[in-house]
């Protein structure tokens, strides 16, 4: 005791301090302690929500991106192919039309001919009826000049056998 | 009223036939038919008169025998054609005789319808045709 009364502890001050104290703890918890930790602890739970939330997003967003990637390289891969049909089809149809130019004027070079070969026989043909036609009319203009009397009593008599010998 | 084309024609024909004796052209039995023509309906008129003189004009065709030549026919040769004739028809027939020089030789014959073409000139178109043909 004596050596509280050296420090100058005095020990119903320092129980009521004590007291006063504890006290002020009860009401400090009461009022002050719990709401804040309430506030804190809310404060806690809708930052841990907000980075829960960020980071769904931030999936989202992952995923997102890459089904986009994946339509973009799809899109791509249909796009050359498109190209590639679209070569292969125009080099088809060039050798198509290479083919039916060729044909075309192989055609049209036969038909030619054949027009040449039958105006060629058909000049050929005239020129034979001209020939002939000739011969047959020279031959009117020479006949009566050179045909004498008994020859053409003889071409009667010969008429006459003939037409009796038919009936 | 307008006979019909029938019986137009069978007037004409019944007045041809009544036209003959002894299968001969009877002059006063044609005279006889001109005069039932006259007296039909002024329409039908020309009509019969041409369907009969059509049918007349056949009928001496097939009765007249021409022979046609170059230079004029001796009468023997006449007589020769028109007895084969008559004797192949078993009827008279008319004979007439022309002169024709694109012939050039030899004779055609006619009797109606039929026609009997001897000439050189008929012969030179066969040969030409003949020819022709074979080349085309």
């Amino acid at each position: 005791m004596e050596i509280l009364k050296d420090f100058g502890v005095q020990p119903i001050l320092l129980a009521a301090q004590i007291i006063n104290f504890i006290i002020l703890l009860l009401v400090l918890k009461r009022f002050l302690y719990k709401p804040i930790i309430k506030v804190l602890e809310e404060r806690k739970r809708r930052i841990e929500t907000s980075i829960n939330q960020s980071e769904e997003i931030q999936k989202r967003f992952d995923e997102s991106a890459k089904k986009q990637e994946e339509i973009l390289d799809k899109a791509r891969e249909e796009a050359k192919n498109i190209i590639e049909n679209a070569k292969e089809e125009s080099n088809i149809l060039s050798e198509q039309i290479k083919t039916e130019n060729k044909q075309s004027i192989e055609n049209a070079m036969k038909r030619t001919q054949d027009s040449l070969e039958l105006e060629k026989q058909k000049m050929v043909a005239d020129a034979h009826n001209q020939i002939v036609t000739m011969v047959a009319s020279l031959t009117e203009k020479v006949v009566p000049k050179t045909l004498k009397e008994a020859d053409k009593e003889k071409l009667i008599q010969e008429a006459i056998k003939e037409i009796e010998n038919e009936n | 009223m307008k006979t019909n084309k029938k019986e137009i024609l069978k007037i004409a024909k019944k007045l041809f036939s009544s036209s003959f004796t002894n299968q001969e052209i009877d002059i006063r039995k044609v005279r006889k038919s001109i005069q039932i023509i006259k007296r039909a309906n002024k329409r039908d008129v020309v009509t019969i008169l041409k369907i009969y003189l059509n049918l007349m004009r056949t009928f001496l065709a097939k009765k007249t025998l021409s022979i046609e030549s170059v230079d004029k026919l001796h009468p023997r040769y006449i007589k020769s054609l028109t007895n084969y004739f008559e004797r192949s028809y078993k009827t008279g027939l008319t004979v007439q005789t022309q002169l024709n020089k694109a012939l050039l030789g030899g004779l055609r014959i006619s009797l109606g319808d039929t026609q009997w073409d001897l000439s050189i000139s008929e012969k030179i178109n066969q040969i030409k045709e003949t020819v022709n043909a074979r080349h085309n």
